[in-house]
């Protein structure tokens, strides 16, 4: 059987990826499924980026993919019903959250 | 920040990270390098394998084997962001420069206070949408190519062969007219067959690429008729050489340079198709004179050359012409001169003495062997590497000298894969010397491999004084 990888106009977009370690969970009882607000992304001064998630903060920065990641969607054609991949980004770096995340801690007893 | 940044953050301007509704999961991340990225982009890449196979993704010129990289990380994906989406609305953009938002200080925690407002900064800007989470991503591994579906293929596409009823009906005219007796029936008919496989169709099913395909087949000495593949018949391809041999004889053609074109018609009347008798020179030699290739002028001269000399001998020059036209179809050069291989030659005639007995004294088979050989050839043992062992010798049982004597062990037979390949030897002999070995193993190496690391992974190599020489046997 042939499975064709095909590109098109716009394949080479880039996409970016964000890796962090373990899962998000939502405390509010909302589904993972369903759009959600997951945190804030910021750059400190030395140039780390920054997630934070309610009173979690993590510490990450840009890496260089050492080779680059083809994002490919399935496609299945109306009629054989043959399937292919199509390329519909690439990824060349990714932001990676590697530490675990840091509390972030107000004036005491100020909560 | 540099625009190359694919999500798009500047300091003092936060930006909120939140899930697409309906987050994706099946998408796919492949890892490929710089190059491979760029055929992908232009020309596309192929995943192949049937329901029983693990896949393999093919390039044009390389086979990769595909393995699923697991990760317990989350991954998320973002897509492209339109132009200018970070581009915060000029009130936040103002905002994110109020001096009580400041960047925060290397070593220090943001308050809470702070990031309230780097929550509201936040909101006022577009947000990073993650539209996929990916749990793995797939890697590529170079490897060789795949081909024990091509010769299962093949093997049941042989032109010549004596097969079941169904298959000649599916050979159709092609196999009738190259078993019938005198054939100007010989005509463009014959390529309608619907034996053998197209390029497309071997592809297809086939893990390889297309230039490992084409190599393979080329190997194989595959025949192609009107852009079908198949293998030509052993028997039948060597009782072809074996009237080429007479044909050069009885016309005076050295053997080192027989005329293509007047050869196949000189056979065309027995019942065999030009092209099929061109394809078996080049199975069996090369082309000597390489100038004819496409060159108008230099097969024009060839075929007037070919006229008369066909009148002599009492050919047909029209057949000499269908010969050449046939030649020019199949893709070969119909008008060059063939040098016979003395080693193709001389191991053609090994095999059918070797079918017919398989195990022989060495001199009766040396003596046998040169008999058959064409006059001028010298056949040689060295030949024989991966075609017959040589084994016995030295003294025998009872003391006696016993005679050295030569079996039929052919590589073809062997198994393709390394595991079995190497029981296979072993079974046949518990001990193997290098030489011996060599060329049995030779064909095993996939890209990068080097014999050693597979006589390593499979065998143990011994020595039992420093002066004999090294032994392998099973590991």
């Amino acid at each position: 059987m042939l499975v064709p990888l095909t590109a098109e106009e716009g394949s080479s977009r880039p996409w970016a990826l964000l890796e962090m370690q373990g899962e998000l969970e939502r405390k509010d009882g909302g589904s993972l499924e369903e759009a959600f607000d997951v945190g804030t992304l910021s750059v400190s001064s030395s140039g780390s980026v920054l997630l934070t998630i309610g009173y979690h903060q993590l510490e990450g920065k840009r890496v260089e993919l050492k080779k680059p990641f083809a994002v490919l969607d399935r496609t299945s054609s109306e009629e054989g019903g043959s399937t292919g991949f199509k390329v519909i980004g690439v990824v060349r770096e990714k932001i990676l959250f590697k530490a675990r995340p840091r509390a972030l801690i107000t004036k005491p007893g100020g909560k | 920040m540099s625009g190359a940044q694919q999500v798009r953050l500047a300091a003092g301007q936060p930006r909120t990270l939140a899930y697409a509704n309906g987050i994706r999961k099946d998408l796919q991340l492949l890892e490929v390098d710089e190059e491979l990225l760029q055929e992908l982009l232009t020309d596309g890449l192929c995943l192949k394998g049937a329901a029983d196979e693990e896949a393999v993704l093919c390039s044009s010129s390389r086979t990769f084997a595909v393995k699923s990289v697991e990760t317990t990380n989350l991954v998320l994906l973002v897509q492209q962001e339109a132009e200018g989406a970070s581009q915060a609305q000029p009130a936040a953009a103002l905002g994110s420069q109020d001096p009580n938002v400041q960047p925060t200080p290397p070593g220090q925690l943001t308050g809470l206070a702070t990031q309230l407002s780097k929550n509201a900064g936040a909101a006022s800007c577009a947000p990073v949408v993650a539209c996929a989470v990916v749990g793995a991503h797939l890697e590529l591994v170079p490897a060789g190519p795949r081909l024990h579906q091509l010769d299962a293929l093949l093997a049941r596409a042989r032109y010549g062969a004596e097969g079941s009823p169904q298959e000649r009906a599916q050979w159709g005219g092609s196999e009738a007219q190259a078993g019938g007796s005198e054939g100007d029936a010989m005509e463009a008919d014959g390529g309608s067959s619907g034996g053998g496989y197209t390029e497309g169709e071997l592809l297809e099913r086939v893990q390889c690429s297309a230039r490992e395909l084409r190599a393979a087949l080329a190997e194989r000495k595959a025949l192609c008729l009107d852009g079908r593949y198949c293998l030509v018949d052993e028997g039948y391809q060597g009782m072809l050489l074996e009237l080429v041999l007479l044909t050069a004889v009885e016309h005076g053609w050295p053997l080192s340079r027989l005329p293509g074109e007047r050869v196949a018609a000189a056979l065309q009347p027995h019942g065999y198709d030009p092209r099929v008798t061109l394809h078996c020179l080049a199975t069996f030699g090369s082309l000597a004179d390489s100038s004819c290739d496409g060159d108008g002028d230099t097969s024009g001269s060839g075929e007037a050359e070919a006229s008369p000399m066909d009148a002599d001998s009492g050919g047909d020059p029209a057949a000499a012409g269908a010969a050449a036209a046939a030649a020019a179809a199949a893709g070969t050069c119909g008008s060059g001169f063939f040098a016979l291989d003395e080693v193709a030659v001389c191991l053609h005639f090994t095999r059918s003495l070797l079918q017919a007995q398989p195990d022989w004294e060495l001199s009766d088979f040396e003596e046998a062997w040169q008999r058959a050989v064409p006059e001028g050839m010298l056949p040689a043992l060295d030949m024989l590497r991966g075609e017959a062992l040589l084994y016995g010798g030295g003294l025998g049982p009872h003391g006696l000298p016993s005679p050295r004597r030569i079996k039929h062990f052919p590589l073809s037979a062997l198994p393709a894969d390394a595991p079995g390949r190497f029981a296979a030897l072993f079974a046949e002999r518990a001990r193997w010397e290098w030489e011996d070995l060599a060329p049995y193993i030779q064909s095993l190496r996939g890209p990068g491999q080097t014999a050693e690391a597979l006589l390593l992974k499979y065998a143990r190599a011994t020595q039992q004084r420093p002066t004999d020489p090294v032994t392998y046997s099973m590991r």
